[in-house]
């Protein structure tokens, strides 16, 4: 508990340091609602450099964009198109840092510790690009990688893949930290908790598995978000207490992931949301069809209409949305192409220079990389609880000393276990004692039943995976001229660099 | 109409104007959501305040060679940094400058070893330093650096000119040890068969004491009450006197010899003494029925002390071939120096500014060392002695995490040391246990429990 004198002086220091105001939105009469509010409104009150943050960037070719991510001090984006597009922008100068093609379906994007690196999950592997789009690392033993995320305190690229694994990647010593069979199929979708490091995944059996590096394949929580339909987003919060999930059954929850592990709120959506997102401020964003959705205070109280909207242009299907840092700006990727809308009180006004700083020179940041590889956490001391380092055990020392001695029993049990001999059984699998076993005739007339309906399901995925072969085909005949974003930018009469390698 | 706001930054106010300016930096340190894992991120700050402090950890400054002999006995002047001298077996006296690390005046002073040496503790702006040496020729020699210095230009054109004469020589009676000058008059004490104190004028001793005692080996003028001299004998006595009397204070006896003895310079009633079983004692010298303290970790004799002009640290110098740092209020030494090639350690100092030791061993070298091993020799910046402590802060903050612990107390210890350690331990350990059974099965008079302070004193006598 924080003591009056503490709370004065943190109030003290406040007033101090943080001189930035949070944006805004007020009506003047009760009837009128923030919801009515569109971009075009938006783009006519607010003064010309605020106004500039409301843009749209089509790119029809490479789509959807299904990557996207954002640096920490929210200065660069990261796109990536399903059909190989990957790029690099400075999205409030315009400035096309880097663009490439992959020559591969991308699943996922995601920067590592600053814009110098980022890392992406492709068709087969996970490959890990520098700033100006040179391959530095192709990750064998990340096959099939879906989802990525990266824990910047412990220098961990975690890759969610579609057989199911999790591997922790360190990626100041190329080493993997630690695997993790998750034993619920093809996860879809993964978020860390920024506040402990622990790594939440959404699986298509309606659960929530939240997993530490150094609990093996068991994870330290379930939790079933939504009984009997896929989940298919999830979001922390940047305070790491709550989380929203959304589920095939067109519902979004907000639960409590810090104690009880509840549902807090339940709300509906018209379709089932595809993506999900928590601001610096604790709003909420969802995106389904060519909406996206605003919440404000979703978690406090049970909220009856959303804090705004927004309709993409064109009709055009929403992949991701994410709030960016320190910016009352929303980025959507969607089909065809990236949108940038404002969102008035979803930043954080004053940010803290040492953490993540939205104006660093390069002296900064690369001294910025050096004290944080200094001080990189190691992946072990990972755990829901975060401050157990630093703080004193105060269990009482025949409590220590059983403790002791259960890991040491334990440790003894599983030394005799290996040395056990198996029991064997001689004789069970042979054929004929099979073909009479009861279990076995009923697990063969249900195969049986559901032959069809398999054989369907097989050649319904086949049908689009060789669509999709057939979309990538055309990739083999693009030439070495590659500059979709480019050119785009020149359409629009911006003047671009484009570093030359 | 609806009132809106967002956040609107205009880039230049966060940047720097001109090349000359601080780049800015702006925080937050009241929202705890944009640091996460501060703890963890300060634990591992320490950790790495740990780990660099081992890796700086160089003490060793230089090893200066100009002995032909072992060296016996240090001196330094006590207001002076540059002053220091020291004799050695073969009866030569050199003169050091410590600022340029060289010897200055080699002296053939004594025929056989240099048993003492000590400055008059002039003051620094008088014009002539005074210093006094005792040998086993049973002479005592008034030297004076003026006058040593007038025969070296004289004699310029000489290479590896010895001879010096001193001020003054005088023949003793009896056999001589160590020599110690008066803090404040122009007198001297000598140690030998018997405690002698000699003014400069006089070729004759002004006081005798004897206490029928052996040879007294070591004797020291408290720094404070200067007429009280505390001396060690061959006998495992240790023994007060004040020369204004005709006999001595008080005496104790250990049960074993002491070596070595070193007054502290801030608490004058204390007094520590260096004894051959291995351990320091220090003794309060208004209550000497039990140590005030052990200090523990030598694994031989200890052959010298000396006190920190602070008063806070003492560093020894040992028979097992170590220099070890106390703290004055520690049982357990703080650093422990040593080299392959260092044999037996006869005497050692520690500088005037408390910022190096200085130390003369059997193998003809003086090495010089510094106080505190990581500390950095050249002039810092701002920015540089903040880190430092901070990451001095962070050590004490975590000093009792063991991980943190561990690191930093780990020294690399010669093999022969670590082995007799062990013993040590065992040895401990059996005869803890073997008095503990004699408890057992007798009465308690047969094996009373004594405290480790006083068991190693025999009776007292006044």
């Amino acid at each position: 508990m924080l003591t009056d004198e503490i709370q004065l002086r943190l109030k003290e220091q406040d007033q101090i340091f943080n001189t930035e105001d949070r944006g805004f939105i007020e009506v003047e009469h009760e009837r009128e609602r923030t919801l009515k509010v569109t971009q075009a409104q938006l783009k006519e009150i607010l003064p010309v450099q605020a106004a500039q943050n409301i843009f749209d960037i089509s790119l029809n070719e490479f789509g959807p964009y299904n990557g996207l991510d954002v640096t920490r001090n929210g200065k660069n984006i990261l796109l990536g198109g399903k059909k190989g597009h990957v790029s690099v922008i400075n999205w409030k100068k315009k400035d096309l840092k880097t663009e490439f093609h992959a020559k591969q379906l991308i699943r996922d994007v995601k920067f590592l510790q600053n814009e110098k690196m980022f890392a992406v999950a492709q068709k087969k592997y996970l490959h890990i690009y520098d700033s100006s789009g040179i391959e530095l690392h192709c990750m064998r033993d990340h096959q099939e990688p879906k989802l990525l995320d990266f824990l910047p305190y412990h220098y961990l690229l975690v890759s969610a893949s579609k057989l199911g694994f999790v591997k922790y990647l360190d990626v100041s010593i190329g080493q993997v930290a630690a695997e993790i069979k998750t034993k619920r199929g093809e996860p879809l979708c993964m978020q860390q908790n920024v506040q402990n490091g622990v790594i939440c995944v959404g699986h298509t059996t309606g659960e929530v598995t939240m997993w530490t590096p150094n609990m093996g394949s068991t994870p330290v929580v379930k939790m079933l978000t939504h009984p009997s339909a896929p989940v298919l987003s999830l979001a922390t919060s940047r305070c790491g207490k709550y989380m929203v999930t959304t589920g095939k059954d067109s519902k979004f929850k907000v639960w409590d992931i810090r104690n009880t592990f509840q549902s807090v709120h339940t709300y509906f959506s018209p379709v089932p949301a595809v993506t999900s997102t928590f601001s610096d401020t604790g709003l909420i964003g969802l995106g389904f069809g060519n909406e996206v959705q605003v919440w404000k205070n979703a978690f406090a109280e049970k909220q009856k209409a959303p804090y705004m909207k927004y309709r993409l242009p064109n009709k055009s299907q929403v992949s991701k949305a994410l709030f960016l840092p320190f910016e009352d700006v929303l980025g959507i990727s969607h089909a065809s192409g990236y949108s940038s809308i404002i969102v008035p009180g979803s930043g954080e006004a004053n940010f803290d220079a040492f953490e993540a700083n939205p104006f660093e020179t390069k002296k900064q940041r690369q001294e910025a990389e050096v004290h944080n590889l200094l001080q990189k956490l190691q992946p072990e001391t990972i755990s829901l609880k975060v401050n157990t380092i630093g703080m004193i055990d105060d269990a009482a020392p025949d409590v220590k000393a059983k403790e002791q001695r259960e890991l040491e029993e334990a440790q003894i049990e599983k030394l005799r276990k290996k040395d056990r001999k198996k029991n064997k059984m001689r004789g069970k699998a042979k054929i004929g004692r099979e073909m009479g076993n009861k279990t076995h005739q009923v697990h063969e007339a249900m195969r049986e039943k559901n032959k069809l309906q398999y054989q369907k399901e097989y050649q319904k995925t086949k049908q689009e995976q060789d669509m999709l072969e057939n979309d990538m085909e055309f990739l083999d005949k693009i030439e070495d001229k590659f500059d979709p974003l480019e050119s785009y930018f020149i359409q629009q009469n911006k003047p671009s660099k484009r570093q030359k390698f | 109409m609806v009132k809106v706001k967002t956040i609107c930054r205009n880039e230049k106010e966060y940047q720097k104007q001109t090349n000359n300016d601080l780049l800015k930096v702006y925080r937050n340190p009241t929202k705890a959501i944009l640091h996460p894992f501060q703890k963890a991120r300060e634990y591992q700050r320490a950790m790495n305040a740990a780990k660099l402090e081992k890796i700086f950890a160089k003490p060793f400054i230089e090893a200066m060679n100009d002995h032909s002999d072992g060296v016996t006995v240090l001196a330094k002047n006590r207001y002076n940094l540059v002053d220091v001298i020291s004799g050695s077996a073969d009866g030569e006296i050199i003169y050091w400058n410590m600022g340029e690390r060289k010897s200055k005046f080699i002296i053939n002073a004594h025929h056989n070893f240099v048993r003492g040496l000590s400055f008059a503790n002039n003051k620094a702006l008088s014009a002539d330093s005074i210093f006094v040496s005792s040998g086993d020729d049973k002479k005592v020699q008034i030297w004076s650096l003026q006058g040593i210095k007038a025969q070296y230009e004289k004699n310029e054109g000489l290479k590896g000119f010895k001879n010096y004469t001193p001020r003054a020589s005088f023949l003793s009676k009896h056999l001589l040890h160590n020599i110690d000058h008066s803090y404040d008059q122009n007198l001297f004490a000598t140690s030998g068969s018997v405690v002698q104190i000699w003014s400069y004028e006089r070729s004759t001793p002004l006081q005798t004491f004897e206490w029928g005692v052996d040879t007294v080996t070591k004797v020291k003028f408290n720094p404070s009450e200067t007429n009280i001299i505390a001396s060690v004998a061959l006998d495992r006595s240790i023994v007060l006197y004040d020369i204004r009397g005709n006999t001595a204070l008080e005496k104790i006896a250990m049960k074993n010899r002491c070596s070595a003895l070193c007054w502290n310079p801030y608490e004058p009633m204390n007094f520590v003494v260096g004894n051959e079983n291995s351990n320091v004692y220090t003794f309060d010298m208004r209550k000497l029925e039990s140590a005030k303290m052990i200090h523990k970790d030598h694994i031989q004799a200890v052959l010298d002390i000396d006190f920190a002009p602070t008063g806070r640290e003492f560093v020894t110098a040992s028979f097992d071939k170590t220099i070890r740092i106390f703290p004055y209020n520690d049982g357990r030494s703080r650093e422990v120096y040593h080299t392959k090639r260092m044999q037996q350690v006869n005497a050692i100092l520690y500088s005037m500014d408390n910022n190096f030791i200085i130390s003369g061993s059997e193998d003809t070298n003086i090495r010089i060392w510094k106080s505190h091993a990581a500390d950095p020799m050249k002039p810092m910046l701002p920015r540089e002695k903040e880190k430092l402590a901070y990451n001095e802060k962070l050590k004490k903050k975590y000093k009792y995490n063991h991980e943190v612990k561990r690191i930093l107390r780990h020294r690399h210890l010669p093999k022969f040391i670590v082995k007799k350690k062990k013993v040590k331990q065992i040895q401990k350990i059996s005869k803890h246990k073997k008095i503990e059974n004699i408890r057992k099965n007798n009465r308690l008079t047969d094996a009373p429990y004594i405290p480790d302070r006083k068991k190693d004193l025999d009776t007292v006598q006044d």
